[in-house]
């Protein structure tokens, strides 16, 4: 088990947001959430994370964390490579690999957010979530801003990950490119999980 | 063109005061003009001049030093901030005459006092600015952060100190020329030498031509530090 949500509620202003979520996945299980926006799917995913403590419930997880953030949050006065080697300042070693994962994300290692594109900032943020290595990847709208291509890639790179025995839960409000590794679909909806 | 009409109502200004007052008051224009001069040539205005200014950025960045390092551990360790930010905030409306009698009490007068009452003026509104700073990270890049087990030294270095430069440029700049200021002031009351000091003996010794003639020195270098600060946020404006 890498992730275990046992009945999480959440609420914001008195309003539900969430009210029983359930969900447990294994190393190189890949779940798509799926939701229509607003419904609570990153709150769920910053829950998981560790990053907003659940109304109720429960949270339990095994390994380190990494995730990507619907706004990407990346260092604004900070170049590419200097955005991934912040959020690796703790993997020595992840550090050396910067340049490869620029390469691949297709990234100037100078270029700053502000200089990006909505596509080259979400494939910064994807960057920085798979160069961490992390055995449980939380990844919020990972296909937004993106072209076909690019979707297929990162597509491919999440079956790569799960291949390698991450978990992998990804958020999506649309039908977007499902990576091949992803066998299950949940929805949220009414702030609970259904099968999709 | 400005500035010779502005010099012309000067100079007017200056023998209507001569007229009204006397010239044992006032002396004329032409008598402080001649004095600033004899004290500049004879390197006077240079020494005294950058004494004092020496006095000033010494106990501002004195003021710095610790300001920064107290507003950012304030910043980012909250018990810290609940001891300093009511007692900075207390010496903060201080006015600094409160400092410079008590530097007079504790150092006596000379170099010691202008720096002291300097760096005491100047480190609560640098510590305050740099509290502000460290707490306006933005909340995503500090959950991002926790999340990625950044350790604490690289989150100061990469994403506190970056945020906390734009406050601490302000109060940067308010502090510096507000240092001067009470450098001045301060070695009026409690020192022998620097251009307070010489403006004190000026005035106690009825020497008129002298005591306009550094109050015109005290402007002119206010106005170039002013104007140094001025330029300096232009250029970072422009960057």
């Amino acid at each position: 088990m890498i992730l275990e949500l046992q009945a999480i509620g959440k609420s914001y202003g008195g309003h539900a947001i969430l009210g029983g979520v359930d969900l447990h996945l294994d190393a190189g299980e890949c779940v798509r959430l799926v939701g229509r926006s607003g419904l609570g799917k990153s709150t769920l995913l910053e829950i998981a994370a560790g990053l907003t403590p659940p109304g109720a419930g429960r949270v339990v997880r095994a390994g380190a964390v990494a995730m990507t953030f619907q706004d990407d949050a990346l260092l604004p006065w900070a170049g590419a490579a200097d955005n991934l080697a912040y959020a690796l300042a703790a993997r020595p070693r992840a550090l050396a690999e910067i340049p490869a994962w620029l390469a691949r994300f297709d990234l100037p290692p100078g270029l700053r957010p502000a200089e990006m594109s909505g596509g080259m900032r979400r494939r910064l943020s994807l960057a920085r979530a798979f160069a961490a290595g992390a055995s449980l990847l939380l990844l919020d709208e990972p296909f937004a801003f993106l072209d076909a291509a690019w979707r297929a890639r990162v597509a491919e790179m999440i079956d790569e990950a799960a291949g390698a025995g991450a978990a992998v839960l990804f958020s999506t409000h649309q039908s977007d490119e499902t990576p091949r590794s992803c066998h299950r679909s949940v929805t949220l909806a009414d702030g609970r999980i259904a099968p999709a | 063109m400005i500035a010779l009409g502005l010099a012309a109502v000067c100079l007017a200004l200056g023998y209507a005061a001569t007229a009204a007052f006397g010239a044992a008051m006032v002396p004329s224009p032409p008598e402080i003009l001649a004095r600033l001069l004899a004290l500049t040539l004879g390197g006077d205005v240079a020494v005294e001049g950058l004494r004092t200014f020496g006095r000033g950025l010494a106990g501002v960045l004195v003021a710095n030093f610790l300001g920064v390092a107290l507003g950012l551990a304030a910043g980012v360790w909250p018990p810290a901030a609940r001891l300093f930010r009511p007692l900075l905030a207390a010496l903060n409306a201080c006015p600094p005459v409160v400092w410079i009698a008590l530097a007079m009490v504790w150092i006596g007068s000379g170099g010691g006092t202008p720096v002291f009452a300097v760096a005491a003026a100047t480190l609560p509104p640098l510590f305050l600015a740099t509290l502000e700073g460290a707490r306006a990270v933005d909340p995503r890049l500090a959950a991002m952060s926790r999340l990625y087990g950044v350790p604490m030294a690289t989150r100061l270095r990469r994403l506190v100190i970056p945020t906390t430069l734009p406050f601490w440029r302000a109060a940067f700049a308010h502090t510096t020329a507000a240092a001067w200021k009470v450098a001045a002031v301060a070695e009026f009351l409690g020192s022998g030498d620097g251009v307070g000091a010489r403006i004190y003996w000026a005035y106690h010794r009825l020497e008129m031509a002298d005591l306009y003639a550094w109050a015109l020195t005290v402007m002119a270098l206010g106005v170039a530090v002013d104007a140094a600060l001025a330029r300096t946020r232009k250029r970072e404006a422009a960057r």
